[in-house]
């Protein structure tokens, strides 16, 4: 049996060993005829026949390559489109807040102007929200009567126009009635040649009214509409606003006239409070 | 003759792969040699001597497109099979799926060691400046791709031909009978 096996692996060994070296003689032989140039018309009948076969599968390769780059480059372009849209809301916040900040600023500074022409006590306060009832139309402010507030004091919005006075304190927080609201009643007069006295009213929330304008005052529209200085907390002279309508019935005993702020009250995102007035003033 | 159509068309579709495919796939499959895998894999699957009649015919026209000197892929395919078949012979006794790939492991690193030092005498003889540093730096790296992708491709073919033939099918070897 061992005698077999041996004959089997010197067999195998043999052949193995042939293969080898038929192998390298090949090689070698490949290496001779290739240098000596005998070769070069076999190998230019490869290169001839295998080139268009590379050509397709190269042409098939940039084709599929090409697709697959154009729908990569779709996707990264859907990619940033949505990183852009993200981008843009951010930026919007931001410009929105900028905006805010620009608007505060603009009021700050005609406050200050304001303020330096005027000698009363200020206090600035933020808004922090609105009372959206019907019925109601008022404004919620971030200073109290820790910061010294106190009902019936004149809220003044932006370049000193009257919004309305405060109508509720709380420690913290404060409730100004707007001069639209039909609870509000401020003591004005017209700045025309007369100085007509009046009373202004809110009408519905949805506008100003001055009545108790005699018969015989002359008032025209335009005229500016100011703070009489009669209420004990209120100085005289803050803008309420322009007439814009006059209604003028003969039968009645007073004329009316519908007047227009000068502030819209849904836009106010700072107020500037009368604390203490001038006694001059 | 159909078997002479057949061995034609699966050499020159690994040509076409190799040459044209492989290179333009972009940078991370360009170290892939679909040759070398695919002759590792005839050897433990079929026969040797027919992965070395693929080896030179291979070898030969891809030294036709090559850069290198006429019968450097020639000469690194046939001694990677040869190191293999050496391996297989003294180290390996069944036709496993952990043969085929640890013969595929071996045939990459040493194929990459003879193309390196090819490369290395290549180089040195056209512009006299040993690139040996840059190799070591690159390599690595290059070598550890290629092994990736081709043992990847290894266990492909490994499945396929697991499926649709019994070439890799379980043997049991019955010892009770005398």
């Amino acid at each position: 049996m061992f005698h077999c096996l041996n004959d089997k692996s010197m067999l195998f060994v043999n052949k193995y060993s042939k293969a080898i070296i038929f192998s390298v003689v090949i090689i070698f032989l490949l290496f001779f005829l290739h240098y000596l140039g005998v070769l070069r018309p076999i190998e230019n009948v490869t290169i001839f026949l295998t080139k268009p076969i590379l050509r397709v599968f190269y042409g098939a390769s940039n084709w599929v390559g090409g697709n697959y780059l154009n729908y990569r480059s779709k996707q990264s372009l859907a990619e940033e489109n949505n990183e852009l849209k993200i981008q843009l809301v951010e930026l919007l916040k931001e410009k929105s807040l900028y905006q805010i900040e620009a608007e505060e600023n603009d009021f700050l500074k005609s406050q200050i102007n304001f303020t330096k022409a005027s000698k009363n006590e200020f206090e600035v306060a933020r808004v922090i929200g609105q009372n959206t009832e019907l019925t109601q139309n008022s404004l919620i402010i971030d200073k109290g009567s820790s910061s010294g507030l106190s009902v019936g004091q004149p809220v003044l919005g932006e370049g000193g126009v009257l919004l309305g006075k405060i109508f509720k304190v709380n420690k913290a927080s404060a409730i100004v009635l707007l001069i639209n609201d039909d609870l509000s009643k401020v003591s004005v007069k017209i700045l025309n040649g007369a100085k007509t006295i009046g009373l202004v009213e809110g009408e519905y929330g949805i506008g100003i009214k001055m009545k108790f304008i005699p018969q015989s005052e002359t008032v025209k529209i335009g005229d500016i509409v100011v703070t009489s200085g009669l209420e004990k907390q209120i100085p005289k002279g803050l803008v309420v606003g322009q007439i814009k309508k006059i209604n003028q019935e003969p039968e009645l005993l007073f004329q009316e006239a519908s007047i227009e702020s000068l502030v819209d009250f849904n836009k106010v995102t700072l107020v500037n409070i009368i604390k203490r007035a001038n006694e001059n003033d | 003759m159909i078997k002479f159509l057949k061995h034609l068309i699966l050499i020159l579709s690994l040509l076409g792969v190799q040459l044209a495919i492989i290179p333009a796939a972009g940078d991370y499959l360009t170290g892939m040699n679909v040759v070398l895998t695919v002759l590792v894999f005839i050897c433990v699957a079929y026969k040797f001597s027919l992965g070395v009649v693929y080896a030179f015919v291979l070898g030969f026209i891809m030294d036709l497109y090559s850069i290198l000197p006429f019968g450097a892929t020639l000469v690194s395919l046939l001694l990677t099979l040869y190191v293999i078949h050496q391996l297989s012979l003294h180290f390996l006794t069944n036709k496993s799926f952990y043969a085929l790939i640890g013969l595929t492991f071996v045939a990459i690193t040493v194929n990459s060691l003879i193309s390196y030092l090819y490369q290395v005498t290549f180089y040195f003889s056209e512009t006299g400046e040993l690139i040996i540093s840059r190799i070591f730096v690159s390599a690595p790296s290059e070598l550890l791709h290629q092994i990736g992708y081709n043992l990847a491709l290894a266990v492909f073919l490994f499945a396929i031909f697991h499926f649709t033939s019994r070439r890799f099918n379980a043997v049991f070897i019955d010892t009770t009978k005398n």
